[in-house]
């Protein structure tokens, strides 16, 4: 038995689907997307706790995508101002799951914080890296209380399912989003006006 | 004219005078038509705190597309500014509402009635009856506050008001247009 020659529109469609798959159209997730639409690394920040403050963390540090390895279940950055480039150390993120219980969430030296469900431990517990334990997973919807210096914001709505904050308060406020998370509401005259946290 | 050019142009000019759009609304598969302004003064204050934020129907991928104040807006210049110390949030546009009561009613299968609606069967537990939630179940039976809102207003009951004003209580959280509690 003799096998006939691949015609031309054969040829033409394994070409296709190879160029796809070099072009990475095919055997990329949407988890696997949204990490590389992160970006690179900032430039002599490697990876660890200060890594990619202003990112929404959970894109790889979530239950169904962990190439970070450790799994969150909330995540994020505050900032002194929303025009700030860096983020603020030893702000306070208090937290109140619809159970009742409270916990507190302290940022590490680039503003971020991060919180883990360490099973078997007693009481929530802070690391000075900006990692706070917890004991149980939370659960939603959660109220939040920022604060530090004296200074505090309460976000007036609720968080109901989504554990990184950066998407809700990724980068510059838009239609959907309200911006960074910030203490200080009050702007220069010529910083063009802060947003809501 | 040509006998192709007729019913394109037609056609536009349907769409110019909002035949197509008022065809679409006139789809509107529940008995009685909503009453907006209920909608606007009861239910969004509701809505705002337990379906539209940013991580729910506030996604505006998501099926359910709702606008609130400190959620998804029409276009940026809606997002709540920095007025000094605090925030002030604008107020939902007409357009936004529309939008809302849009959503609502076009979530509704043309043979779905009472407890069978989705927005009423979606968010009630599935041991009361519900239908699955991504978002959680938000009421635990039908006689939650929140149910008996979204179905007073569905269903053009007076009970509506009340039970929004609690519904909301019992979500405990500042309201939009609170004041936040910042400061120096």
């Amino acid at each position: 038995m003799t096998r006939s020659p691949p015609t031309a529109m054969a040829r033409a469609l394994c070409c296709a689907a190879l160029g796809l798959l070099l072009a990475g159209c095919i055997g990329q997730s949407p988890e696997q997307r949204a990490e590389a639409d992160l970006g690179p690394e900032q430039p002599g920040v490697g990876t660890g706790p200060n890594h990619r403050p202003g990112q929404p963390c959970l894109t790889c540090h979530g239950p169904e995508h962990t190439p970070g390895e450790e799994v969150f279940v909330l995540a994020g950055t505050v900032y002194r101002r929303a025009s700030d480039t860096r983020g603020l150390e030893g702000a306070e993120v208090e937290f109140e799951d619809a159970e009742g219980r409270s916990f507190t969430a302290r940022t590490n030296r680039a503003g971020n914080f991060f919180v883990r469900v360490e099973q078997g431990r007693a009481e929530p517990r802070q690391r000075n890296n900006g990692e706070l334990q917890l004991p149980w997973p939370p659960r939603f919807p959660l109220r939040v209380r920022v604060h530090g210096d004296g200074t505090q914001q309460t976000m007036r709505g609720l968080i109901w399912r989504e554990g990184s904050c950066a998407v809700c308060h990724g980068g510059q406020p838009g239609a959907a989003s309200n911006g960074r998370i910030y203490l200080e509401a009050h702007m220069p005259a010529d910083a063009g006006g802060g947003q809501t946290p | 004219m040509s006998r192709h050019r007729l019913p394109l142009l037609s056609l536009l000019a349907c769409a110019l005078l909002g035949c197509v759009e008022s065809k679409y609304e006139s789809l509107a598969p529940l008995d009685a038509p909503l009453d907006a302004d209920h909608y606007a003064s009861h239910v969004q204050p509701y809505v705002a705190l337990a379906c539209a934020s940013l991580d729910c129907h506030g996604d505006g991928g998501r099926p359910l597309r709702l606008y609130s104040e400190l959620g998804l807006r029409l276009h940026h210049g809606l997002r709540p500014r920095a007025q000094g110390d605090t925030v002030e949030a604008e107020p939902l546009v007409a357009e936004e509402l529309r939008r809302n009561v849009a959503a609502f009613r076009s979530l509704e299968p043309a043979h779905h009635a009472g407890d069978e609606r989705l927005v009423l069967s979606k968010p009630l537990s599935r041991k009361a009856g519900g239908a699955a939630h991504v978002g959680g179940d938000l009421f635990a039976t039908s006689d939650a506050p929140g149910h008996r809102c979204l179905q007073g207003w569905l269903s053009a009951e007076s009970a509506g008001p009340d039970a929004c004003a609690e519904a909301l209580e019992g979500l405990g959280a500042l309201a939009p247009g609170a004041a936040s509690d910042a400061g120096p």
